[in-house]
C-alpha cells in the first residue's frame, strides 16, 4: 500500500526548516520548528499504527522511478529493522527542538539543521534504493557538521573538522562501495530488493593493480570501513568525543542517540541482504570489533573526569555491544539489536540533556567538580537520572534489560565468552555511572558556586518525561515492539538452503516477492 | 536571410555587444545605467532564437565551417545562461566598478558569440579560432578589476598559455589538411575509416590536438594557469574562463575526438579508438593527474580564490572521465554535469566575491566570520559549494556517479578510486573554507559589514539556488536532453 506516509514524515521536517528559517517572527519560528518536527513525529505514529507485526518484508512501500538512465529509485518502506528506528527519530526530534527553545542567536539556522537532520535520517532508515540511502546518509553528515562548527563550545572549529574528515571519508566509501555493487550485475540496480532477489551481490572478482580481488569481499569492507568512520567505532571514534566535548548538548544528543543507531542498522541490514555469504565469514570479525569496543568503552568510562567524555564513552560501549549482537548472526541477538538502538537511544538522549541542562544552569560540567546532594535541590532530575542510568546498566523494568538480555543470550550461543565480556562491560558501566550518580547527586548539597539548583525546568519535565515513559514501557511490556521486529531480524540472519539458492532468479523488472516470513519457531520470543 | 539566419543567436548577441558599446559611448557617465536590461534583452533574444532552432534538421552551414546540430544547440544554450547569470553578477557585485561595467558586460557577450561558435565548429581550422577569440577576450576580462596588478598579470598568464593552445590546434588542422586537403570534420571522419593516418604522425596529430584543447579545458599538463588566473581575475571572469572556455573545450574536444580518432563499435552508443593505438591511456593519465594533483593543492590553499580554482580543476578531471571511456553515456554525463557546475561555480564565486570586495582580501584567514549574520549568503554558498562539489542532495551527486560509473564500466579502478579520493580531498578542503566563513572570526565582529541589505541579491541568490535544488529532482528529463543532443555523433 502506498500511504506516502513516509515520504511526508522526510519532507515536512525539509519543509519546516524552509519555513521556519524565513518567518519574520522568532517566536513564529521556533514553533513553526517545533510544529514540523512533531508533524513529522506525527505521522510516525500513525504509520507505526499502520506496520504489520507479522510481516518480514518492506511495508508501506512509496515507489516513484526518479533517473532511470540510472536505474536509481525514489523507493521507501518500512520493516523490522527501521519501524524501531522511526520511533526512535520520532520521539527525540522534537524533544531536540524543544530543548533549543531558549537559544538566543542563531536559534533558526540550529533548528533548520536539526529539522534537516531529522528528514535526512528518516530517508536514511527507510531508502530502498542505494544511491538514495547514500543520498539521505550523506546529506545527515552536512548539518552534523555545521551544528557542531557554528555553535558548539570553544575549541568547536577543530571538533568540526575531525566530524568533517571522518564523515567526508566515511560517506566517500560508502558511495565507493555502492558504486561497486551498482556495476556488479547486469542489468545494473541500486535497488535492494533487486539485489536480495538474486541472492546478493554476485561473486565477481576485479582486477586491482594486478590482484583479483572478490567485489563482494571489497564492497564488505568498503561499507564497513565507510560506516564504521561515521558510527564511533574505536580505534576511529576520536571524532566522536571531540564532538561529545564542543556540541550543544541537543546536537550531541542528535548524533549519538541517533545517527549512530541509524549507521548500526544500515550495517546490520545491507550486511546481511547484500553479502550473506561474506558476513557469514566475516561475522567473527565484526563480533571481535564490537568486543574491543565495548571493553574500550568500558574501561575508558572510568577514568573521565568531564561528564560528556562519559557519555560519548557510554556510547561506544553501547555500540560495541550492538556490533557483538550482528556478529552473532542469531535471531535473538538480531533482535536485541533492534531493540536495544532504540532502548539506548532513549536513554542516551535524556542523559544528554539532562546533562547539558545541568552544564548550562549549574555549570556542572566535571564528575569530579566540587557538585554533590543535588538530589535536595533537585529531585526531579535526580529521578531522571536514576532512571537512565538504570535503563543503560539494564536493570530489570528498563528498556535496556530486553535489548542487553537478547544481546547476551545470542552471543552466547555463538560464543560463551561473550556473556563474560558482556558482564564485566556491565559492571563497569554500572560502577561508572552510579559512581557519577553518587558524586553529583548525593550528599551534602554544594551550593555555593553554583549558579542554579539544577533542577529540571517546566519544559524540560514536558519533554523529557515522555522519553523516560517510553523507556520504562518497553522495559515492562516490550512484546508489541518484539513483534514488529521479529519476523524481519529473523529473515535477515536466515540463510536460504542449497535448494534455495538453486531456483532461479526472478527476471528484470518482475516485481520481487516479499521476504518470506520465516516461521514462529525460527524466531524467538522474548 | 538563408544560411546566415541560422546564426541568429549570434548575431542577436554580436548586436547587442554593438548596442552596449554604443550606448556606453553616448551617455557614459548618466545616473541610471542601462547596461543590465540591454545586456538580459540581448541574451533573452537569442535564447529564444536558439530554442527555436531545435525546429530545424541538423545541417552544416557556410561550406561545413559551422554545423546546426543539437550537441551545438545544447552548448549554445549552456553559453547563453552563463552569460545571462555573468552579467547579472557583474551588475549586481561591487567587484566591478560602476564605470567600466558596460565594457566588461560586452565583452562577455562578445566572448559568448565566440564561445557559441565554438560550440558549432565543425570544421578544425573554425574550431581553433573560435576557441582563440574567446580566449583572447577572456584574457581581457580577466584584466579587469580593482587589484589591477594581481588583474593584470592573470590576463598575461592567460593570454600566453592560449596562445600555445592556439598554435597547437592550428598545427594539427594544418597537417590534416595538407594531408587530406579538408579541414572538415565530416569529411575527415570519412577518410579516417577508411585510411587512417600513419602511426607516428596520428600520434604527433593527437599529441598536438591534446596539447591544444588541454588548456581551455584546464586539464594536465594545461592547468597550470589556471590557479593563479582565477585567483587574480575577477571572480566572474574566472567563472567565464572555468565554465564557458572549458565547456567550448570540452565541445570541441567532443567533436574532434570522435570523429578523428574514433570510431563507432558494434555495440550501439560505444566508440573505439580508430587505429592502432590506444589514446585512451593518455587520456586516463591526463584525468588522474588532473584529479588528484589540484586535489592535494586544495588542501594546503590559503588563498579562497585559489582554493575554488582547484575544485574547477578537478571538476575537469571528472569531465575527462567522461570523455575517455567513448561512451554515449559518458559524453551525456558531460554536457549534464557542465549545465549543472556552470551554475554552482558562478554561484560560489559571486558569493565569495562579495566577501572579499567588502573586506579587500581573499585570504581564508582574513575572511573568517565574513558571512556571519548573512542567512541568505550563507545558504547560498553552502548549496553552491556542496552542489559544485558534486555532493547530495544536489544533481551534481548524479552527474558524478555518472563520470566515476563510466570510469568503473571501462575498468578504470584505479582512476574512480582517485576521483573518489579527490571528491573527498576538495570536500574537506571547501568544508573548512566554510566553517570558516561561517564562524566569528579571530578580529570580533564585523560591524561594519551588519545590516546591508540588497533585495537584488537575495533575488539573484534565489534565481540561482532554485533550478539547483529542481535539478536533482529533474535530473532525468535533464540527462534524457542531454543523451538526446548527442545527435551529432551520428555522422
Amino acid at each position: 500500500m502506498n500511504t506516502h506516509l513516509l515520504t511526508g514524515m522526510i519532507f515536512l521536517p525539509l519543509l519546516g526548516a524552509i519555513l521556519q528559517a524565513t518567518s519574520p517572527s522568532a517566536r513564529t519560528s521556533r514553533w513553526m520548528a517545533l510544529g514540523a518536527s512533531a508533524a513529522s513525529a506525527l505521522l510516525g505514529g500513525l504509520l507505526l499504527g499502520q506496520v504489520s507485526p507479522g510481516e518480514a518484508g518492506p511495508q508501506l512501500v512509496d515507489r516513484l522511478p526518479w533517473i532511470g538512465s540510472y536505474a536509481i529509485h525514489y523507493e521507501l518502506a518500512v520493516d523490522g529493522t527501521s519501524v524501531l528506528l522511526l520511533l526512535l527519530i520520532s520521539a527525540v526530534f522534537p524533544v531536540l527542538v524543544a530543548s533549543e527553545w531558549e537559544r538566543s542567536s542563531g536559534a533558526r539556522g540550529l533548528h533548520a539543521l536539526l529539522l534537516i537532520l531529522q528528514g535526512s535520517l528518516i530517508g536514511a532508515a527507510c531508502a530502498q534504493d542505494l544511491f538514495l540511502l547514500f543520498f539521505f546518509w550523506s546529506l545527515s553528515s552536512l548539518p552534523i557538521f555545521f551544528l557542531v562548527g557554528v555553535w558548539g563550545a570553544e575549541h568547536k572549529e577543530q571538533a568540526a573538522f575531525r566530524s568533517l574528515v571522518t564523515n567526508t571519508l566515511g560517506n566517500t566509501l560508502l558511495f565507493a562501495a555502492f558504486v561497486l555493487i551498482y556495476y556488479s550485475r547486469e542489468p545494473h540496480t541500486f535497488l535492494i530488493r533487486e539485489i536480495v532477489s538474486a541472492g546478493g551481490m554476485p561473486e565477481t572478482t576485479i582486477s586491482l593493480a594486478g590482484l583479483e580481488v572478490q567485489a563482494a569481499n571489497l564492497a564488505f569492507v568498503l561499507v564497513c570501513a565507510g560506516l564504521a568512520l561515521r558510527a564511533p567505532v574505536w580505534p576511529v571514534h576520536g571524532w566522536f568525543y571531540r564532538v561529545s566535548e564542543e556540541a550543544p548538548a541537543s546536537v550531541f544528543v542528535a548524533v549519538g542517540a541517533v545517527t549512530v543507531p541509524v549507521a548500526v542498522m544500515i550495517f546490520g541490514r545491507l550486511a546481511n541482504q547484500l553479502f550473506p555469504a561474506v558476513m557469514d565469514a566475516g561475522a567473527n570479525w565484526v563480533a571481535g570489533a564490537g568486543l574491543v569496543n565495548l571493553l574500550v568503552g568500558s574501561v575508558a568510562i572510568l577514568s573521565q573526569r568531564r561528564i560528556s567524555g562519559l557519555v560519548a564513552y557510554l556510547c561506544v560501549a553501547q555500540l560495541g555491544l550492538c556490533l557483538i549482537g550482528l556478529g552473532s548472526q542469531d535471531a535473538s541477538a538480531m533482535v536485541g539489536v533492534i531493540f536495544q538502538q532504540l532502548g539506548a537511544g532513549l536513554a542516551l538522549a535524556v542523559l544528554g540533556l539532562l546533562m547539558g541542562g545541568l552544564a548550562t544552569r549549574a555549570g556542572i560540567f566535571e564528575v569530579l567538580g566540587g557538585a554533590g546532594g543535588l538530589s535536595r535541590t533537585a529531585p526531579a532530575a535526580a529521578v531522571v537520572m536514576g532512571l537512565a542510568i538504570g535503563a543503560f546498566v539494564g536493570a530489570p523494568g528498563m528498556s535496556g534489560f530486553v535489548g542487553q538480555s537478547l544481546i547476551a543470550m545470542g552471543g552466547y550461543a555463538r560464543a560463551p565468552a561473550v556473556l563474560v565480556a558482556i558482564g564485566i562491560s556491565s559492571l563497569l558501566i554500572a560502577y561508572s555511572l552510579f559512581g557519577v550518580f553518587r558524586r553529583l547527586f548525593l550528599g551534602e548539597p554544594q551550593t555555593a558556586d553554583r549558579p542554579s539548583s539544577g533542577e529540571l525546568t517546566a519544559r524540560e519535565r514536558i519533554y523529557l518525561i515522555p522519553l523516560v515513559a517510553l523507556i520504562v514501557i518497553l522495559g515492562f511490556y516490550p512484546k508489541p515492539f518484539l513483534d514488529w521486529v521479529r519476523p524481519t531480524a529473523a529473515s535477515l540472519v536466515s540463510r536460504p538452503s542449497a535448494q534455495d539458492a538453486a531456483s532461479p532468479a526472478p527476471e528484470p523488472g518482475q516485481e520481487s516477492p516479499p521476504s518470506a516470513s520465516p516461521s514462529p519457531a525460527a524466531a524467538p520470543e522474548s | 536571410m538563408g544560411e546566415l539566419g541560422l546564426l541568429l543567436p549570434e548575431v542577436y548577441l554580436a548586436a547587442t555587444v554593438i548596442g552596449l558599446v554604443l550606448g556606453e559611448s553616448a551617455h557614459h557617465g548618466e545616473r541610471v545605467r542601462l547596461v543590465l536590461p540591454t545586456a538580459l534583452l540581448g541574451i533573452g533574444g537569442a535564447l529564444i532564437q536558439t530554442i527555436l532552432m531545435y525546429r530545424h534538421e541538423a545541417a552544416l552551414l557556410f561550406g561545413g565551417a559551422l554545423s546546426l546540430d543539437a550537441f551545438g544547440l545544447y552548448f549554445k544554450l549552456l553559453f547563453l545562461l552563463l552569460a545571462a547569470i555573468s552579467v547579472s553578477a557583474v551588475c549586481l557585485s561591487d567587484e566591478i566598478e560602476r564605470s567600466i561595467r558596460a565594457e566588461f558586460c560586452a565583452l562577455i557577450l562578445a566572448g559568448t558569440v565566440a564561445l557559441m561558435l565554438a560550440a558549432g565548429a565543425s570544421n578544425l581550422f573554425v574550431a581553433a579560432m573560435a576557441l582563440q577569440s574567446a580566449g583572447v577576450v577572456g584574457s581581457l576580462l580577466s584584466g579587469f578589476g580593482r587589484q589591477k596588478p594581481a588583474a593584470s598579470e592573470a590576463g598575461i598568464k592567460w593570454l600566453a598559455p592560449i596562445a600555445f593552445s592556439g598554435a597547437c590546434l592550428l598545427f594539427a588542422a594544418t597537417t590534416l589538411y595538407l594531408r587530406t586537403g579538408t579541414a572538415d570534420l565530416a569529411e575527415l571522419h570519412h577518410l579516417l575509416l577508411s585510411a587512417s593516418p600513419p602511426g607516428k604522425l596520428g600520434i604527433l596529430i593527437f599529441a598536438t590536438i591534446f596539447m591544444g584543447l588541454a588548456i581551455p579545458m584546464m586539464v594536465f599538463p594545461g592547468n597550470f594557469w589556471a590557479i593563479d588566473v582565477v585567483q587574480g581575475a575577477p571572480s566572474i571572469a574566472g567563472v567565464f574562463l572555468s565554465a564557458g572556455v572549458r565547456a567550448a573545450g570540452f565541445a570541441v574536444a567532443s567533436r574532434i575526438w570522435f570523429a578523428l580518432f574514433a570510431q563507432p563499435a558494434l555495440e550501439p552508443g560505444k566508440w573505439l579508438p580508430l587505429g592502432g593505438w590506444d589514446w585512451t591511456q593518455w587520456l586516463a593519465v591526463s584525468a588522474g593527474l588532473t584529479l588528484a594533483v589540484p586535489a592535494l593543492l586544495s588542501i594546503r590553499q590559503k588563498n579562497a580564490k585559489r582554493l575554488l580554482s582547484c575544485v574547477a580543476i578537478v571538476e575537469g578531471g571528472f569531465l575527462l572521465l567522461g570523455l575517455l571511456v567513448l561512451e554515449e553515456l559518458g559524453l551525456a554525463a558531460i554536457l549534464f554535469s557542465l549545465l549543472v557546475g556552470t551554475v554552482s561555480s558562478l554561484g560560489a564565486l559571486y558569493v565569495l566575491s562579495l566577501s572579499t570586495v567588502r573586506l579587500g582580501s581573499a585570504e581564508v584567514s582574513d575572511l573568517r566570520g565574513a558571512l556571519r549574520g548573512r542567512p541568505w549568503e550563507s545558504v547560498s554558498m553552502v548549496c553552491f559549494s556542496a552542489s559544485w562539489l558534486g555532493l547530495p542532495p544536489f544533481a551534481s551527486s548524479v552527474a558524478r556517479l555518472a563520470l566515476l560509473g563510466a570510469a568503473v564500466r571501462r575498468e578504470w579502478y584505479a582512476l574512480a578510486g582517485l576521483g573518489l579520493f579527490a571528491m573527498t580531498l576538495t570536500a574537506i578542503a571547501t568544508g573548512r573554507l566554510l566553517l570558516g566563513l561561517l564562524v566569528t572570526g579571530p578580529a570580533g565582529a564585523r560591524a561594519d559589514m551588519e545590516g546591508e541589505d540588497d533585495r537584488g541579491r537575495k533575488v539573484f541568490l534565489l534565481a540561482l539556488l532554485l533550478p539547483l535544488v529542481l535539478s536533482t529532482f529533474l535530473a532525468e528529463p535533464l540527462l534524457r536532453w542531454a543523451s538526446l543532443s548527442l545527435r551529432f555523433i551520428f555522422w
